[in-house]
């Protein structure tokens, strides 16, 4: 018999610092011209732009376009960039608009509501291709849609609730509780899966 | 799993298959050349590289490498790998047509010597291939499994082709008494396997099946795997359950030329004069150890537990070890030995409710298992799960916790014989130093390897995280966040 799974079962070790380091000169060079900052941009920022485009669209292939499109989009506009100290959060500020724009459009062409046209053109899609194993097919599949932003954003941005809490445009207290309840399921979810063994 | 494990986990999952879009990206800035090439050498990516393949720029410096000369034809689209044991490369152009056939190691020598492939299409270089390394013994119906590896830049293609040989391979033997046991994967230009695979003289596909099974046990090594063949390799994928996901299979590779897993644990239970009417096997895996394919195989039977090694070839017993119910161990001491269980189910129960201060009535939802010489006791009651660790010779209390049983954020507490501290005093140690009273989002963790409490809560616009000695109730950690 065939089965097909396109992930492999490498287990990368992940260094336990979950906070990645932006450094914001980088936009501050791209907005000078200097597009090499882009490659080093890229590198500090990549899981993150790609995981939080995932967790809004469930498809691997949508977030690779718009994790695509957001560098474009960061190339364009450097010169906008506002030095505030919270270069991340302007990157996955991209993202989200990103997400939600092609979440949109896929919408007018369905007809679907955008959690429906997400949901049915790409769960599938999702399944299998990210291994039941993983952890983050749990994460697709048990959280709702904000639940699964929230958790993965605190995952691989390195963002603070609070600032979760701007880019999403969710209270605090929403993604403090969400975050928790997101969690409660997830170890849940695990617990029962450890004693059915 | 503590949250902290959990957040860690899905940070890795998906840094693994984060796609490298940098290629991409570069390409509509020319400029940016040499900025791409260092992007994509990006390391730790191992799983990107799985997904995304061989990038646009290797295609570009290849064509460089040739010159420009007949780009078209001689430019390499795909290369494919068939590992028996004679390991040949394939480089085919988009066209399918074999530009050069590689051997890898001297058996493949063997196998290539004399034949041309160079200017046939692939399916013909195949099935002469196939043909030869069946005709020369390579192939048979002990060693029936076959590695095949495509490496092109599109996934899609790289898995139609896959698919594609599997079938073709399949026509090649069904004249022959071989059932093959196929694997089909996608490798790509892994630098840190393609040292490895350099390193080793062997392919990159047997280099990425190696390194899947030592990702899937850590206790192997690059090093020992390296030398065995691509039927033990394929029995020790399968035996871990590596080969369930990133790669194609069929069929079940040959373990003709070793003994079966029942033959392995009779080897056993007759070693330690148990009869199999009373042993319960706990598990059974195939492993390669110390340079020979074994089974390691466990069973308890009256109260004792035996771990044992067999030689896979000769059925010999190569190591043995029993663990009696109090837990002590001796490597190579017979079985036998009475029971250490001194405690019933009915007594674990009431030690564990007399400690929670609860009667029996009270309790709505229990479970009560024995498991490794330990009671583990979970009920719910007033609100709260309780889970509960007795140990069955001593009736210790090894470890127990209490939590909030439903899915709302509420107090939780565990702690263990170890923790001097209860889980009250040290949220009270916490939240004075805080200098906080009213928090939420609290949640305690206890640590037995370590006998401290991890606590985490958020007040007044701050997230404070704080690690307490359970002992003495030390402050050893305390992080605040806005």
């Amino acid at each position: 018999m065939f089965f097909i799974g396109l992930t492999s079962t490498m287990k990368t070790a992940f260094s336990p610092e979950r906070k990645p380091h932006v450094d914001e000169r980088l936009i501050l060079e791209l907005a000078g011209g200097e597009r090499r900052a882009l490659a080093e941009l890229y590198r500090q920022t990549d899981s993150a732009v790609y995981g939080f485009a995932l967790s809004i669209l469930k498809d691997p292939h949508a977030a690779e376009d718009v994790m695509h499109d957001t560098y474009l989009k960061i190339l364009d506009s450097a010169q906008s960039y506002a030095p505030m100290g919270k270069p991340m959060a302007w990157i996955l500020t991209i993202v989200k608009n990103l997400a939600l724009m092609r979440l949109r459009s896929a919408k007018n062409e369905t007809e679907l509501t955008a959690d429906q046209a997400a949901g049915a053109e790409n769960s599938g899609d999702f399944t299998a291709e990210i291994s039941d194993r993983l952890l983050l097919s749990k994460v697709m599949r048990l959280l709702t849609d904000e639940e699964r932003q929230i958790i993965t954003l605190y995952a691989v941005s390195g963002l603070k609730h609070r600032e979760i809490s701007s880019v999403t445009g969710l209270p605090l207290s929403t993604v403090l509780s969400k975050y928790r309840r997101s969690l409660l399921k997830i170890k849940k979810h695990l617990e029962e899966e450890h004693n059915e063994k | 799993m503590k949250n902290k494990e959990i957040l860690n986990r899905l940070a890795g999952e998906i840094r693994d298959i984060t796609p490298d879009v940098s290629g991409k990206l570069s390409l509509n800035s020319p400029e940016n050349k040499t900025e791409v090439i260092k992007m994509s050498q990006k390391p730790n990516k191992k799983l990107k590289r799985w997904i995304i393949g061989v990038s646009a720029a290797a295609v570009m410096a290849l064509a460089v490498g040739l010159g420009f000369s007949g780009y078209r034809y001689y430019s390499v689209d795909t290369v494919i790998g068939i590992d028996v044991n004679p390991s040949i490369e394939l480089k085919i152009n988009k066209n399918e047509t074999v530009i050069d056939a590689v051997a890898l190691n001297s058996d493949a020598e063997v196998i290539l010597d004399e034949m041309k492939l160079s200017g046939v299409d692939y399916n013909v270089a195949v099935n002469a291939l196939i043909g030869s390394m069946l005709k020369n013994g390579y192939i048979d119906e002990l060693k029936n499994s076959i590695l095949i590896s495509v490496d092109n830049a599109d996934a899609q293609k790289s898995a139609e082709l896959e698919e594609r040989l599997m079938k073709e391979i399949n026509e090649i033997l069904s004249g022959s008494s071989v059932e093959p046991a196929l694997l089909a994967q996608s490798v790509s230009g892994d630098a840190q396997l393609e040292e490895l695979a350099a390193k080793y003289n062997i392919s990159l596909g047997r280099a990425s099946l190696i390194q899947k099974i030592c990702d899937a046990d850590p206790t192997k090594t690059f090093d020992a795997l390296a030398q065995l063949s691509v039927n033990d390799l394929y029995l020790l994928a399968e035996s871990k359950s590596v080969s369930s996901s990133g790669v194609l299979s069929q069929g079940s590779p040959s373990a003709g030329a070793y003994i079966s897993a029942d033959d392995a644990k009779s080897a056993a239970l007759s070693h330690a004069g148990v009869s199999a009417d009373s042993a319960e096997f706990i598990s059974y895996e195939m492993d390669f150890d110390d340079g020979r394919m074994i089974y390691e195989i466990e069973f308890l039977a009256g109260g004792v537990k035996y771990e044992y090694e067999i030689d896979a070839e000769s059925a010999a017993v190569i190591k043995q070890e029993t663990e009696n119910a109090g837990g002590s161990s001796g490597a190579g001491s017979s079985g036998g030995g009475s029971s250490g269980r001194a405690i019933t189910r009915e007594q674990a129960q009431e030690i564990a409710l007399n400690h929670a201060g609860i009667s029996v009535s009270d309790i709505t939802v229990s479970k009560l298992e024995l498991d490794d010489n330990k009671y583990d006791f979970e009920f719910i009651s007033g609100g709260y799960k309780y889970d509960y660790e007795i140990s069955a010779s001593t009736g210790n209390i090894v470890e127990w916790k209490k939590e909030a049983a439903s899915n709302s954020s509420g107090s939780s507490s565990s702690g263990s014989s170890g923790a001097a501290v209860t889980p009250d005093k040290a949220k009270s140690i916490a939240l004075g130093d805080a200098g906080v009273t009213d928090v939420y989002g609290y949640e305690i963790d206890y640590d037995r390897d370590d006998n401290k409490y991890e606590i985490e809560f958020s007040a007044g616009g701050y997230e404070y995280e704080y690690e307490i000695n359970a002992s003495t109730g030390d402050i050893i950690k305390k992080e605040k966040d806005r």
